[in-house]
């Protein structure tokens, strides 16, 4: 039996998810939860730390714009439902006739004897441009953090990788449960962890052993031989067969179009039962809807909802979770998640409302991945990307997709099914991002932004200097200047002193007015290049002097 | 790289509220240290240098050693992987390299390798996740430690890092991690001692500024991670660069990722690098599927990973002896556990127990250690290879005969049951060519066998302390049925198996002169 569109399957298994978004009709800072609400005052820090954690690179005005708009107003503006972008382009390649340029490749199969090479640029580029495209929303947050967590990588044909993307983006705010049971029978997935050969004859466990420690339950300690406290080795087994039949087709085909299908007679048809882990239960034959019961089986499960959690704390509250925060907060965020039937949105909504989250010993506490790093360079600070360039904005999105590579976060190509050892790896957990190969990286692409310029396809990239303070509160005070900066750039105020450093950088050896003047100067006739330039190179110099402190590296 | 180049002194006093923690091992009696008996003729001053290199995925060991004397056996189980059978050359000990393994062949025939069989943990787990921790940290299966093995003989070592470091007496990183993450192994109680390295040559110098105060708490404790970061950097770049500069190789190496990786420690060691301790990393073993390509099992993943790890340390020590340096020099592969000894349909092998383990250099006692793996006709889709030795102890013996520290601290680094295994030797020992293998025999014999509700294990002992365990055939612990001393002679010793479900097991015998042995029973 084909199916035609894999998707069929996962929505069949839905339940009432629908309602559940309907519940709050958008207005999600409204659900109830036992936690603790933000007690602090809602000031451009407490707007600022929000926006640093839950969205990218967030820029002057928006931290501003948020701050007026209200902690409540902004939960619900972050969790709307945003509109899915446009698929990615052919942006160059001449030679492929079934993709002229400035066409979409996703749905076309591979031409023979054709190199895909664009295909893997386009997705790399468009994937950059995500992140740099995201306005007030955490969806792309939450991208990132599925795509982490459901790893799949080095999948050669790129359709499979934008479908594959294209399902968590979809549903990247949606229902856990239903996430889970579309990426079962994800293309990728099934390559990447061999469902795709998992047979009644000869079961292949990959998968069936991920599903439970890496993507749904999670391993618990080793209680008896073959026992993890949440599952056993037996489960294992049994879930393997739950999930034969299944394969991929169209891999790297020329003429197919990329779908799964379940073909019967390697589905496994006997009954398969459980350990006493998930109450002994039986899963009866169900042929390709076999596997919905079984996602739902393991659903029922509390613990599913306590991993998750865990795991979106780590991710966007602190790299440090104590057994009192295991025992309190996760507690009543999972429960909160179980009340909503595994709906992501309100749960989100009760973490970013708590004052576990938001309070003042939480913010700086998590170093930056390199995508936030990237993006608190260039987006807090506006850099022109020439967005209406296709061309130039895929190739530049392409170069920075290898900065993020060389930053040791490559997307679609993690080295683990676990994921970044930064989300998981103890006692380290983000100081993993930074070491001495890494470092340089990061310092070198501040810079280029900054005093240098970054160069590619022909244009020069970095941060108008000039525009941006102009949108500051007043930038004729060189104080103020470095306090609005900072409120973007750090996640907590700094001292009398790095002020005093960063104001030496700006106007070495000068008193406060000189600055006032010489940017009253500027304004007063822009066309004066010679007074611009000086300006500039005086603000460019302040920039790269910023970044290069180590609290530009926390958030 | 256009970076400032510009020096700061190191950050002192600010560290020293939260590295001044008095560490768990401190207090330990660190000096003098005694040489161990085995070593006495090697020059005490000698730097001795461990280079790690990680199998990441899960090394099918069946597949890179083929006990020989079980070919027809496991040409049944695994037939869809296992290697032409007239592919395979003998090195003795009815055993075979794959036929691409000729660099670790030539290693082996020079009397520069040891083999040890049969290499785990007990109570196998076999997440990579969770198995590589294991591994990395040195930790009981039932244990989360954090730190690694060699991070907690670091720390005992150098207990005020990473203040002050380096120094006059310690200018160079005390671990080196080829590529781009620091590694598990070194990871201590403050910080990880492993300092990422891709190119020696292309280090600049980081600029940093205006930090003069380091704030309370988390935000704290990563603001000053992150200067240390910045600032070890730039101290450690400098040497860097200038001994990848002074420094020379002797020989070619191939273009693969692995021999590369080894080419520039061999590089560093020669320009007068003073770390002892470099990881290399090699990935890709977690071989589900596709490890062999079908129709030809002697080409597929595998057999490319083999090669490059193979022909990469065969240049690695041929470049260690040309350099003069291949006294001071030992290596060892690892993996977080091997394979199924039955294969999958997909062409690969899924999640196992044991593998072998190579150990090369000089100084290595050359030869293979522990029995070829038993493969029964009957064996079950979950089973791995049996354990015959804890990789504890391997570690263990690297610490006190390769790093020269007591054995009472090595007990207490690594666990306390350590037993000293006989891998290393005196390295002016002229090398023999296929070493003893090492006798392991206690006459152990099982029976009934088949059993159903008992069975009775017996064997002989000296005057000695022994522990007898069973595992099942997937590496579990079963029980430990007993542990205490005994006289001389010949003993029985009655198992009861009546709670067991029907299947393979392994009774594993451990006295203190290493004497052990895994037989197997079936129930019925």
């Amino acid at each position: 039996m084909k199916i035609a569109n894999h998707k069929s399957g996962a929505s069949s298994g839905k339940t009432k998810n629908s309602q559940d978004s309907n519940r709050y009709a958008g207005n999600f800072s409204s659900v109830l939860s036992p936690i603790l609400n933000y007690q602090g005052p809602w000031d451009n820090q407490a707007a600022g730390h929000f926006l640093r954690r839950v969205t990218f690179g967030s820029s002057y005005t928006q931290i501003i714009e948020a701050k007026d708009m209200g902690h409540d107003a902004l939960i619900d503006l972050v969790l709307a439902d945003q509109p899915m972008p446009d698929a990615p382009i052919n942006y160059y390649f001449e030679e492929d006739p079934a993709v002229p340029v400035g066409t979409t490749w996703v749905d076309v199969p591979l031409t023979q004897d054709v190199s895909q090479g664009y295909r893997a640029r386009s997705l790399r580029g468009w994937t950059v441009q995500q992140a740099i495209d995201e306005g007030l929303s955490v969806r792309e947050r939450m991208v990132i953090f599925w795509h982490n967590h459901f790893v799949t990588a080095n999948i050669g044909d790129r359709r499979f990788v934008y479908e594959y993307i294209n399902t968590i983006r979809e549903n990247a705010l949606g229902n856990f449960r239903d996430l889970v049971k579309l990426i079962t029978i994800d293309p990728s997935m099934l390559r990447y962890l061999n469902g795709n050969s998992n047979t009644k004859n000869a079961p292949n466990e990959n998968y069936a052993r991920e599903l439970l420690e890496l993507f749904t339950i999670g391993k618990g300690p080793l209680v008896a031989p073959g026992d993890y406290t949440n599952y056993t080795e037996h489960d294992i087994v049994e879930i393997a067969k739950v999930l034969t039949g299944w394969r991929d087709r169209g891999h790297n085909s020329s003429t197919l179009p990329v779908y799964v299908e379940f073909v019967p007679n390697r589905h496994d048809e006997t009954t398969k039962t459980l350990s006493h882990r998930f109450d002994e239960q039986s899963i009866e034959n169900g042929g390709d809807q076999e596997y919905l019961s079984l996602i739902d089986i393991i659903f029922e499960k509390q613990e599913v909802a306590r991993f998750i959690c865990r795991k979106l704390y780590r991710y966007f509250v602190s790299d440090e979770l104590t057994e009192d925060v295991n025992n309190t907060f996760i507690e009543d965020l999972a429960q909160v998640m179980i009340d909503n039937d595994y709906e992501i949105k309100p749960t989100l909504a009760a973490l970013f409302k708590s004052d576990q989250f938001m309070k003042e010993e939480q913010r700086g506490v998590l170093i930056k991945n390199p995508l936030d790093f990237m993006m608190s360079v260039v987006k807090s600070t506006d850099v022109d990307f020439l967005q209406d360039n296709d061309a130039a904005y895929y190739t530049m999105t392409n170069s920075l997709f290898f900065r993020l590579r060389d930053a040791q976060m490559e997307i679609y190509k993690h080295e683990s099914v676990a994921g970044w050892a930064a989300y998981y790896q103890a006692p380290s957990f983000s100081k993993m991002w930074l070491n001495a190969v890494t470092m340089p990286h990061r310092m070198e692409l501040s810079n280029r932004f900054t005093i240098n310029q970054y160069n590619n396809g022909g244009n020069s990239y970095r941060i108008d200097v000039l525009s941006y303070v102009a949108e500051l509160s007043n930038p004729f005070d060189p104080n103020v200047l470095i306090d609005d900066l900072a409120l973007v750039f750090y996640p907590k105020s700094i001292t009398d002193g790095q002020k005093e450093f960063l104001k030496s950088v700006l106007i070495p050896g000068l008193p406060d007015f000189e600055w006032t003047t010489e940017y009253a100067e500027y304004l007063a006739d822009p066309s004066n290049t010679n007074v611009a330039n000086s300006v500039r190179n005086k603000l460019r110099n302040l920039f790269d002097a910023m970044m290069n402190l180590s609290e530009f590296y926390l958030f | 790289m256009s970076l400032k180049m510009k020096r700061r002194k190191f950050i002192k006093s600010t560290a020293a509220s939260l590295l001044g923690l008095p560490l768990a091992l401190n207090g330990m009696n660190l000096s003098p240290i005694r040489k161990s008996a085995l070593l006495d003729a090697l020059n005490p001053d000698s730097d001795r240098v461990l280079v790690l290199v990680q199998l990441i995925g899960g090394n099918d060991g069946l597949n890179m050693l083929v006990p020989l004397d079980y070919y027809d056996t496991l040409a049944n189980v695994r037939p869809n992987v296992i290697l032409p059978e007239n592919s395979l050359e003998s090195i003795g000990f009815d055993l075979a390299f794959h036929p691409v393994m000729t660099g670790a062949r030539s290693l082996f025939d020079n009397a520069k390798m040891g083999i040890v069989q049969g290499v785990a943990y007990p109570d196998q787990n076999r997440s990579h996740f969770r198995s590589t921790d294991i591994w990395t940290s040195a930790s009981p299966a039932d244990q989360d430690w954090t730190t690694g093995w060699l991070g907690r003989k670091l720390d005992m070592e150098h207990s005020t890092y990473p203040v002050d470091y380096p120094n006059s007496e310690n200018p160079d990183p005390l671990a080196i991690a080829m590529g781009t993450s620091v590694s598990l192994t070194c990871q201590g109680e403050v910080g990880n001692y492993s300092m990422t390295l891709t190119d020696p040559f292309n280090l600049g110098q980081l600029a940093a500024g205006g930090d003069d105060f380091i704030p309370e708490g988390l935000y704290g404790d990563q603001l000053e991670f992150v200067r240390l970061t910045i600032e070890q950097t730039n101290a450690y770049s400098e040497r860097i660069v200038d001994i990848a500069n002074q420094g020379t190789n002797t020989v070619d190496y191939p273009e693969t990722n692995l021999a590369q990786q080894l080419k520039t420690i061999a590089l560093m060691l020669s320009g007068g690098s003073q770390t002892r301790i470099f990881v290399a990393k090699i990935g890709g073993f977690d071989t589900h599927a596709s490890q062999v390509v079908e129709g030809d099992t002697s080409v597929g993943s595998h057999a490319e990973l083999l090669l490059e790890l193979s022909d990469a340390i065969q240049a690695f020590q041929s470049d260690i002896e040309g350099l003069g340096l291949s006294e001071r020099v030992l290596g060892l592969t690892f993996s977080e556990f091997g394979r199924r000894i039955r294969s999958n349909d997909s062409f690969g092998t899924d999640h196992g127990t044991a593998a072998p383990l190579m150990i090369f250099g000089d100084c290595v006692n050359a030869g293979v250690f522990g029995d070829n793996a038993e493969i029964l006709p009957d064996v079950g889709t979950g089973d791995g290879v049996a354990m015959q030795f804890d990789f504890r102890d391997i570690y263990g013996t690297i610490l006190q005969d390769w790093f020269e520290l007591e054995e009472s601290t090595v007990k207490e680094l690594i666990h306390e049951d350590y037993i000293h295994l006989p891998i290393l030797q005196d390295c002016s020992d002229d090398p023999v060519n296929t070493s003893t293998v090492l006798d392991l025999d206690m006459d152990l014999s099982l029976f009934p066998n088949p059993a159903r509700d008992y069975v009775y294990a017996e064997f002989r002992s000296e005057d000695e302390r022994v522990a007898l365990t069973v595992f099942d055939a997937e590496g579990r612990l079963m029980e430990q049925v007993m542990d205490r001393s005994l006289t001389a002679g010949s003993h029985r010793i009655r198992i009861d198996i009546s709670t067991y479900p029907p299947g393979n097991y392994f009774v594993r015998i451990v006295t203190k002169g290493l004497r052990q042995k895994a037989k197997v029973f079936v129930k019925v």
